[in-house]
C-alpha cells in the first residue's frame, strides 16, 4: 500500500485542482486502514513471510530436503522445529513451505480472478439475456461447497500441488463474478458512464476505463480475503494427499505426514500447521483492515 | 404458502439441470483424459495405444459429447449414476452407504456451532466491546484462518491420547462422532458468533425496543420476546449455508478421524481415478445441498410472512 499515489493515478482519478476541494481518497483510505490496526498487524506479518518466502535458502539453517540428523527429535536450540519422520530439519521445512503457499494463493487467484471477473463485468455491463445466462451459471455453480468444485476439478486434471492451484482458483470464479455483476450494477448508471458511452467509447473500453476502475475497492478486499482462503483449501487439499507430493516441503503435506507420529512427534504436523495459520490469518486482518480503509460506510459498524 | 413451495420447488428443476451440466462439464471439457488418468493410475509405466483406445471406446468417451451427456442425465434422473470403476459396484449404493454417517457429522457439526456460536453472539452484542465481544472476535479469526485438520489433530492428541476420553478414529457411536463434530463445530462457532452478533445489534437498535425500554418491559423479557426473536431471522439463513459448509469440511474431517464417509470416499476416488464414483459422490453432494437449502427458504418464509406475501 506504500504506492497508494500511483495507484490513484492507475485509477484515472481527477488531479486536484487549486481551486476544488482537496480530495485524496487513497491518502483518507490509507489513513483509515492505519486506524484499523488488525490489518497493519496483518500487513507486518504478511510482508514477514514474503520475506521468508524470497530469502528462505539464504535463512534456511538446513537443507529442507537433507537429512539433517536423527529423526523425529523434539525441538531444540539445534532444531528450533524439532525434526520431522526422516530426520529433515523441520524449521528450514517450514521457511520453504512459504514459498509453495504463497504462490499457491496468488496464483489461484489468478485462475478465479480474471474469468470471473470478465464474467461479472459482461453480466453487469450487458444485461439482458448475457446477464440472465451468466447469472443461472453462476448461480448453479454457487450450489457446489467451493471445496467440493475443486475435488473435482482436481478429479479431472488429476492431483497435484499445480492443478491444485487451478482447481482452487477455478472454484472462485462463480463468486467473483457475483461480486463484479455487482459492483458494476452499482456504478453502471453513475453519470460518468454515460457521458463515456455518448461521445462514442466502445463498450470493452468503458468497461475497463470507467466501470472496472470505479468498482474494484470491494474486489481488492475479496481478493485478500480469497488469498488466505486459497491457502487454507490448498493446504488441506494437499493434507488429503491431492495436492504436493513428497519430498515436497509444502505445509499440508506435512501436516500429514506428522499425522502418524502425532503421539511421540506432535511438533511435525504442529509447525507446518502454526504456519499456515499465521499466514491466512495475515490475509484476513488485511482484508478486513483494507475494507475499513476503501469502505467508510463499513467503519461505523 | 403452498404455492409458494411449489413455485420453490419448480424453480429447483433448472438448477439441478445446471449443476449436472457443471459437474459433466468440469469432467470432460477440461483437459485430462479419465482412460488414460485410469491406465496410468491402474497399471503404471508404458500405456500401449491399444489399450487406451479400447478403454475410451468401453467408457463411452469417442461419443459425442451431447450423447455422453444424454447417457449421464438420463441415468442420473432415474438413480443410475453409473458403476464404479473400481468396485464393480452401482455408485448410488456405494454413496447411499455411507451417505448416513457423513449427514450424522455434518449435523452434528452444525449442532455444535450453532450451541457454542449462537449464544456467544448474543452476549457480545449485548456487552458490545467486552470481553465475551473480544473472545467472539477471535473466535471467528481463527475459525476463518485455521486448517480444519490441524483442529482435528489438536482435538485427537489432547482429548483421545492424553486425556483418553473419546477414541480418535473410527465411526459409528456416539462417542466417535463429538471429536469430528467438535472440529467441524469449533471452525464454524466463529462465523455464526459474528453473524448473531450483527444481527443482534442491529435488532437492538430498532424502535421497538427502544418502545419495549421506555414502557417499562423488564430487560429480560425485552432481550428473549423481541430480541432474540427477531434476531434469529437472518440466522436461519445462514444455517443453510452452514450446512454446505460442514458438508465440504467432512472431507477433510473424515480424512483426519478415520471415518467412513462420502468424503473419504470422493478423496479416495479421486486418487484412484475413480471416475463414475466422484461424479456421482459429488452430484448428489450438490443436490443434497441445494435441496436443503430450499428447506431453509420454506423455513424462512413460515418464520417472515413479508416473504411469502411480499412475491
Amino acid at each position: 500500500m506504500a504506492d497508494s499515489a500511483p495507484m490513484a493515478v492507475a485509477a484515472g482519478l481527477p488531479a486536484i485542482e487549486p481551486e476544488a476541494e482537496i480530495r485524496r481518497p487513497w491518502r483518507d483510505a490509507w489513513r483509515r486502514f492505519l486506524a484499523h490496526r488488525g490489518g497493519l498487524v496483518g500487513l507486518v506479518i504478511l510482508l514477514l513471510w514474503i520475506f521468508i518466502a524470497i530469502a528462505a535458502p539464504l535463512i534456511a539453517p538446513y537443507d529442507p530436503n537433507a537429512l539433517a540428523g536423527r529423526a523425529r527429535q523434539a525441538p531444540s536450540l539445534l532444531h528450533w522445529f524439532g525434526t520431522d519422520q526422516l530426520g529433515r530439519d523441520l524449521f528450514s521445512r517450514v521457511l520453504h513451505g512459504s514459498r509453495i503457499s504463497l504462490a499457491l494463493g496468488v496464483i489461484s487467484v489468478g485462475f478465479g480472478l480474471v474469468p470471473g471477473v470478465a464474467l461479472g463485468l459482461a453480466a453487469g455491463y450487458f444485461g439482458g439475456w448475457v446477464d440472465a445466462l451468466i447469472s443461472r451459471f453462476v448461480d448453479a455453480m454457487l450450489a457446489f461447497p467451493s471445496i467440493i468444485l475443486a475435488l473435482i476439478i482436481i478429479a479431472t486434471l488429476g492431483p497435484g500441488i499445480f492443478n491444485v492451484m487451478v482447481a482452487v482458483g477455478i472454484a472462485a470464479i462463480p463468486e467473483y463474478a457475483r461480486l463484479m455483476r455487482g459492483s458494476v450494477l452499482a456504478v453502471k448508471s453513475q453519470p460518468y458512464v454515460e457521458a463515456a458511452w455518448l461521445v462514442g467509447n466502445k463498450p470493452f473500453r468503458i468497461m475497463v476505463r470507467h466501470i472496472f476502475v470505479n468498482a474494484n475497492a470491494p474486489l481488492l478486499v475479496f481478493t485478500t480475503l480469497q488469498i488466505g482462503n486459497a491457502i487454507l483449501v490448498g493446504a488441506g487439499l494437499s493434507f488429503l494427499g491431492l495436492g504436493a507430493q513428497p519430498p515436497t516441503a509444502e505445509w499440508g503435506l506435512m501436516s500429514s505426514e506428522g499425522r502418524q507420529f502425532l503421539q511421540r512427534a506432535w511438533w511435525i504436523s504442529a509447525f507446518p500447521a502454526l504456519a499456515t495459520l499465521t499466514v491466512v490469518i495475515a490475509f484476513n486482518l488485511l482484508g478486513d483492515g483494507l475494507r475499513a480503509g476503501l469502505d467508510p460506510k463499513l467503519r461505523a459498524r | 404458502m403452498g404455492s409458494y413451495i411449489l413455485g420453490r420447488i419448480i424453480q429447483l428443476i433448472p438448477v439441478l439441470f445446471l449443476i449436472s451440466v457443471i459437474v459433466f462439464g468440469i469432467m470432460h471439457l477440461l483437459p485430462g483424459d479419465p482412460a488414460l488418468l485410469m491406465l496410468a493410475g491402474a497399471e503404471g509405466g508404458a500405456i500401449p495405444p491399444e489399450r487406451l483406445a479400447q478403454l475410451r471406446e468401453q467408457m463411452g468417451l469417442n461419443d459425442p459429447l451431447l450423447v455422453q451427456f444424454w447417457h449421464f442425465i438420463s441415468g442420473a434422473v432415474v438413480g443410475d449414476l453409473g458403476e464404479s470403476l473400481r468396485f464393480r459396484e452401482p455408485v448410488l449404493a456405494m454413496i447411499l452407504d455411507r451417505l448416513g454417517s457423513t449427514v450424522e457429522l455434518a449435523v452434528a457439526g452444525l449442532f455444535c456451532s450453532l450451541l457454542i456460536g449462537v449464544p456467544l453472539g448474543i452476549l457480545a452484542s449485548v456487552r458490545q466491546g467486552g470481553w465475551i465481544d473480544t473472545i467472539c472476535m477471535t473466535l471467528s479469526y481463527l475459525g476463518a484462518s485455521l486448517p480444519v485438520y490441524w483442529l482435528g489433530l489438536i482435538l485427537v492428541f489432547f482429548f483421545a491420547f492424553n486425556l483418553g476420553w473419546f477414541p480418535s478414529s473410527g465411526g459409528g457411536s456416539i462417542e466417535q462422532l463429538i471429536l469430528p463434530a467438535l472440529s467441524l463445530g469449533l471452525i464454524n462457532a466463529g462465523l455464526i458468533a459474528r453473524l448473531v452478533r450483527s444481527s443482534m445489534v442491529e435488532v437492538l437498535g430498532e424502535d421497538y425496543m427502544r418502545t419495549g425500554r421506555a414502557k417499562g418491559l423488564p430487560p429480560r423479557l425485552l432481550l428473549w420476546r423481541h430480541g432474540i426473536k427477531n434476531a434469529m431471522i437472518p440466522v436461519v439463513t445462514m444455517v443453510g449455508l452452514q450446512f454446505g459448509n460442514m458438508l465440504a469440511g467432512t472431507v477433510v474431517t473424515e480424512t483426519v478421524f478415520s471415518r467412513p464417509g462420502v468424503g473419504r470416499l470422493i478423496v479416495n476416488a479421486i486418487i484412484a481415478k475413480d471416475y463414475p464414483l466422484v461424479q456421482g459422490a459429488v452430484l448428489l453432494l450438490a443436490v443434497i445441498y441445494v435441496s436443503v437449502n430450499l428447506l431453509v427458504d420454506i423455513l424462512y418464509a413460515f418464520l417472515d410472512p413479508r416473504i411469502r406475501y411480499g412475491r
